[in-house]
């Protein structure tokens, strides 16, 4: 009986495994924004963005993906139709669309980990990220820093509305008016409690998490299988194909080659 | 210099804070998100003189011990780049200013309110170049873009090299007076509730 208990519950956690591992995402994210950075040529832009799409579609990101795809052709028509607007303009509305096209480029390049945030931030459970950063070597405290910083966001938004609410029974409206009103009174109603609200917190959790066995020694297990699997291996593979095409197929700079050939055609 | 052991409620705290901190900045975040970085530079200033201040203040009276400092940018920039905005040159840039931030600090015990207010300020420094030097690397690239297609105009690239250095180097320095005003001023709202606490 109990084993069974103990089976459903491992099946119930292991259903909500995300499509991708999260150590996977954080260093694809490294990595490809690294590149993006320091290459200048487009069609490494382009294929940061194709595979970020394709996490996107993986997690079942649908809408997004067709917003994300949405600004970037956006961004990326407007800079190829640049030299068209540019002819017989005054010098200060050709400055203008270079700045609006330098943004775009800002976009374009800043796009593929924004999607890589956007999935880590909606699609990502709790108790996932915690067992997947245990097992990226951290050290304890600091694994533990960032993991009460994930826990308390929220808690941190309730204290806020909390405040809030005690400040109005007290007739002090905290607001964007107030703000820029009176800025000091502002953030000493509003940050000042939460800051000292924080110091009994940290009481209460350190006791339980002394309770739950923090300064335990050896190396802790976790009921989540975090392991790399097949669709992990694929998606290494295919990362690595997109970049390898893209630097030997696409000499004339990504897309830009495959336009120029429509128009020939 | 005097060096202790943090504990596991001071490594609690420190998330806590951290959380309060990242809150602020993805509350001001979600306004200009599709322009992260760019938008992440111009906020800076502002958010470090209103809240970054204060919080550091906070944090630094209650746990001055050795390495503090680096230890909250630690966990602040691992706390993004779980959430996703893993961006290399910014870290780095961030880890180097915090650890000189932490040996200024430090050799006066982390009490001393002109040396922490230079120490955040050579922090937020840290933050901003990050963010804004691979904008000028970003510009350079931009440039080379057109001068590939052919259409290089001269005065037009002279603007724009203008314009960007000119608003990278208004903004590192506002980062950095952000800081250092925010300290004071996180002292001055601080102090009637530490000497209440006593």
């Amino acid at each position: 009986m109990t084993t069974n208990k103990t089976l459903r519950y491992f099946q119930n956690y292991a259903s909500q495994k995300p499509a991708l591992d999260l150590r996977l995402l954080i260093i694809t994210n490294v990595v490809t924004s690294t590149i993006v950075l320091v290459s200048p040529q487009e069609k490494i832009v382009f294929a940061a963005f194709i595979v970020s799409l394709t996490a996107l579609l993986l997690f079942q990101m649908f809408w997004q993906a067709f917003v994300y795809a949405f600004i970037f052709f956006l961004t990326f028509f407007y800079i190829q139709s640049l030299p068209l607007l540019f002819e017989n303009q005054s010098h200060m509305l050709q400055i203008f669309f270079h700045l609006l096209g330098l943004l775009s480029f800002f976009i374009q390049k800043l796009i593929s980990f924004v999607m890589f945030a956007h999935i880590i931030f909606v699609k990502i459970p709790v108790n996932y990220l915690v067992a997947s950063l245990r097992r990226m070597y951290l050290h304890k405290g600091i694994l533990l820093s960032v993991v009460v910083a994930f826990r308390y966001l929220p808690t941190a938004k309730a204290e806020f509305t909390f405040i809030k609410n005690a400040m109005r029974l007290r007739g002090i409206e905290l607001g964007i008016k107030n703000f820029i009103k009176n800025p000091l009174h502002a953030i000493e109603f509003s940050l000042v409690p939460l800051l000292f609200r924080s110091l009994t917190v940290a009481d209460e959790m350190s006791a339980a998490a002394t309770v739950k066995g923090i300064e335990f020694a050896d190396k802790a297990v976790s009921l989540l299988p975090i392991r790399l699997q097949m669709a992990d291996y694929f998606f290494i593979l295919y990362v690595f194909s997109i970049f390898g095409l893209a630097e030997i197929y696409c000499e004339n700079e990504g897309m830009v080659f495959f336009i120029t050939h429509f128009k020939n055609l | 210099m005097k060096l202790e052991k943090f504990k596991t409620k001071d490594f609690v705290l420190l998330g806590i804070i951290t959380s309060i901190y990242s809150m602020i900045y993805i509350m001001v975040g979600a306004l200009t998100a599709p322009l992260s970085i760019l938008a992440h530079a111009l906020m800076l200033p502002l958010v470090a003189l209103f809240f970054g201040g204060t919080i550091t203040v906070f944090l630094i009276y209650k746990i001055p011990k050795f390495g503090i400092l680096s230890l909250f940018s630690l966990v602040f920039l691992l706390f993004f780049s779980v959430i996703g905005m893993s961006y290399l040159p910014m870290q780095v840039s961030t880890m180097l200013a915090a650890f000189l931030g932490d040996f200024i600090s430090a050799s006066s015990q982390y009490r001393n309110k002109h040396k922490n207010a230079l120490a955040y300020g050579i922090i937020n420094f840290g933050l901003s170049a990050g963010g804004v030097i691979p904008i000028w690397f970003f510009a350079q690239n931009y440039k080379s873009t057109w001068a590939k297609r052919g259409l290089s105009n001269s005065r037009l690239e002279e603007n724009i090299q203008f314009y960007s250095g000119y608003v990278g180097v208004v903004i590192l320095f506002l980062s950095f007076l952000g800081g250092v005003v925010g300290i004071y001023l996180g002292y001055k709202i601080l102090k009637k509730h530490f000497k209440n606490e006593g």
